[in-house]
């Protein structure tokens, strides 16, 4: 009776822990990797718009991302050189569940609802030793914290980096910039047949004589700075050619122009410019090359020197042009403290704000682009800004257009060509 | 010689700014070579230049020097730091390293000098402030109150300011504080002005490449009008 009550205990406690363990071992999942469940889908294809050095590897998101995200779950990638392997896992290749999903990668894959149930990977074909493209083949796994082996797919899949030719993702680039490119060629045009165009006064570029004829009457120099950046920049270009303009005008005002110089191209181009523009003016003869010389190319080596010269020289009048950075109001403070009248012109934004505190008259934004033309009035220029205006219309109308349909993307999620347009608005 | 002087460099500046603009749009790799190249021939032509740059500079102080013009003591010392640093480089420490002479002179010569002219702009942003902020006009007194409410607003004081008077005075909890109206003021209505200036910068940048593309605009190659 007893050994029976016993064997009864024993039954009751073995199955007790049987249920136990089963009931743990679901919980956790050890020794179970049947429970991960494998993509359905797994394919190669050649990069889009690459130089044919990688491929894509895309697979349809696992169903077990929901169950088991919180277990480290991740893809992992096996590489082989021949269709019969060996295949070794890739360092690079182990992909986890964030920042993967096509849906992200609008510029490779497009936009289509179906994208974010897809995660890809890009992998080079390029050997490093050798710096050869050769064709890998590609298997594909699944594993978390819970399994020690990954559950492996069994399809292998390949692909042949190819050559592309064109990025289709920046034809939205190229658009825009045909269009521009369009739009100034037949405004040029147009204005060599009405060369009376109407331009909006610019008062910054109107008070170049002024400031001029201020300084040959003072009989003091004009100081004229073309900013922090090199010849590479399109603002020092700019910042060039109304240097020409400026020192022909100095030269027939018989005034003196100083150009100290951050960069040695710079200096170059300016002596070059400013030497032209007194040939042009007739007055080769006062032309002084010592005049226009480098400085530093530190930033406040550059500072401090031209600083320097603004409290000696006294000039009547600086020009500020071109790019600044940090050195923009530690210039123009010092040149208002002397009390020269200043015009300056930046394209960064961040420096606007101190020329226009410390400047008399400042050129924001494309003002200082528009400054050759203005000041040229030749009838190709000013068409060219015709075609600036033109284009900067369309694209507001684009930019509104692109806002109330994003708007309305708001109310209507499920209308994925709204969400096309604004990946046309983000990728220009 | 007008034909070198003119037309090769704007032959030039045209063929290779199109081929940099076909560049961005292909990734066929003898135009990404081309365009890597080409920003490694400017590294190198501007390292030649810099010989040139150095001698004008040497120039440039010599006339001072030697004119005994307003300040050329200050041309000496540029002498005497130009000769030093250049024998140490070139003759003493023929590969620079961060125990030497050179890198010593740079670190604590080179940079302090350079950070107290930098330390300069805070106060060169006080007295700008200063006369940009004197409510003289309308848009004076509105960049005032914008600029008191940013200032206040991005530092601990303003959020505290803020708690303080929404808890003592319970109906201005329906004023955003401080810290929300200096985020608001940044984040909308400045950078709404930004991008507008943005747009413009951007479509200036490319109508002005197109008119040196096409060969518009010479001005920069010396051409005048």
């Amino acid at each position: 009776m007893s050994g029976k009550t016993h064997s009864g205990k024993c039954g009751f406690f073995a199955v007790s822990l049987t249920v136990f363990l089963c009931i743990a071992m679901a919980t956790v999942g050890i020794g179970q990797p049947g429970e991960l469940v494998l993509p359905a889908e797994f394919k190669a294809i050649d990069t889009p718009h690459d130089a044919g050095k990688s491929i894509l590897l895309v697979w349809s998101r696992s169903p077990s991302e929901e169950t088991r995200a919180d277990k480290g779950l991740e893809y992992v990638i096996y590489e082989a050189t021949s269709p019969e392997g060996p295949f070794k896992v890739e360092e690079k290749a182990i992909v986890g569940l964030e920042d993967t999903l096509c849906s992200d990668a609008p510029a490779l894959f497009g936009f289509s609802p179906r994208h974010k149930n897809f995660r890809f990977v890009e992998i080079s074909q390029v050997d490093e030793e050798t710096e050869e493209v050769r064709q890998h083949w590609y298997r594909l796994g699944i594993r978390d914290e819970t399994v020690t082996e990954p559950v492996m797919l069994d399809t292998i899949v390949t692909a042949k980096a190819r050559m592309n030719y064109f990025m289709s993702h920046r034809w939205n680039t190229l658009l825009v910039l045909l269009l521009m490119a369009g739009l100034v060629l037949v405004c040029i045009e147009w204005a060599k047949k009405h060369p009376d165009l109407f331009i909006r006064k610019i008062p910054g570029i109107d008070a170049v004589d002024e400031a001029i004829g201020r300084a040959t009457e003072m009989g003091k120099p004009i100081m004229y700075l073309t900013g922090y950046s090199d010849i590479d920049s399109i603002a020092t270009i700019a910042s060039i050619n109304i240097l020409a303009h400026v020192a022909k005008k100095v030269a027939q005002y018989d005034s003196r122009l100083i150009v100290p110089n951050k960069w040695a191209v710079t200096m170059t181009l300016t002596q070059e410019v400013v030497k032209q523009a007194y040939i042009n003016a007739g007055r080769p003869d006062a032309y002084n090359a010592d005049d226009i010389f480098f400085i530093a190319g530190e930033q406040f080596s550059y500072v401090a020197a031209v600083d320097g010269m603004m409290v000696r020289e006294k000039p009547a009048t600086n020009f500020f042009l071109g790019s600044f950075a940090a050195e923009s109001l530690l210039l123009a403070e010092t040149g208002f403290s002397i009390g020269a009248l200043q015009i300056a012109g930046t394209d960064s934004t961040y420096q606007i704000p101190f020329f226009v505190t410390a400047c008399d008259y400042c050129l924001i934004g494309e003002e200082l682009y528009a400054a050759s033309a203005y000041l040229s009035r030749e009838p190709r220029l000013l068409g060219n800004l015709k075609g600036q205006d033109i284009t900067k219309i369309i694209l507001t109308i684009l930019i509104l257009l692109g806002s109330v349909l994003m708007s309305l993307h708001v109310f209507y999620p499920e209308q994925h060509w709204l969400q096309a347009i604004k990946h046309f608005f983000a990728a220009l | 010689m007008g034909f070198f002087k003119r037309q090769l460099p704007m032959i030039i500046v045209s063929v290779v700014g199109f081929l940099m603009i076909v560049s961005y749009f292909s990734p066929a790799p003898f135009l990404q070579g081309m365009f890597t190249g080409a920003n490694e021939w400017v590294q190198i032509i501007a390292n030649f230049a810099l010989v040139i740059g150095v001698f004008s500079l040497m120039r440039a102080h010599y006339i001072k020097i030697k004119r005994k013009e307003a300040g050329y003591g200050y041309s000496i010392v540029m002498y005497i730091c130009l000769i030093f640093m250049t024998f140490v480089g070139l003759a003493l420490e023929r590969n620079i390293k961060s125990g030497g002479v050179f890198m010593w002179m740079f670190k604590w010569v080179n940079t302090p000098l350079t950070m107290t002219t930098f330390s300069l702009l805070a106060f060169y942003i006080a007295s700008a402030a200063y006369r940009a902020f004197r409510a003289r006009t309308f848009d004076a007194t509105v960049m005032l109150v914008g600029a008191l409410i940013l200032m206040i607003g991005r530092v601990p004081l303003g959020a505290m300011l803020s708690d303080f008077v929404h808890q003592q005075i319970t109906v201005t909890q329906i004023i955003p504080g401080l810290p929300e109206m200096a985020g608001w003021l940044l984040s909308v209505p400045a950078m709404a002005a930004r991008r507008a200036i943005f747009l413009g910068l951007a479509v200036g940048i490319v109508a002005t490449s197109l008119r040196i593309l096409f060969g518009i605009e010479r001005t920069y190659m010396g051409g005048g009008d």
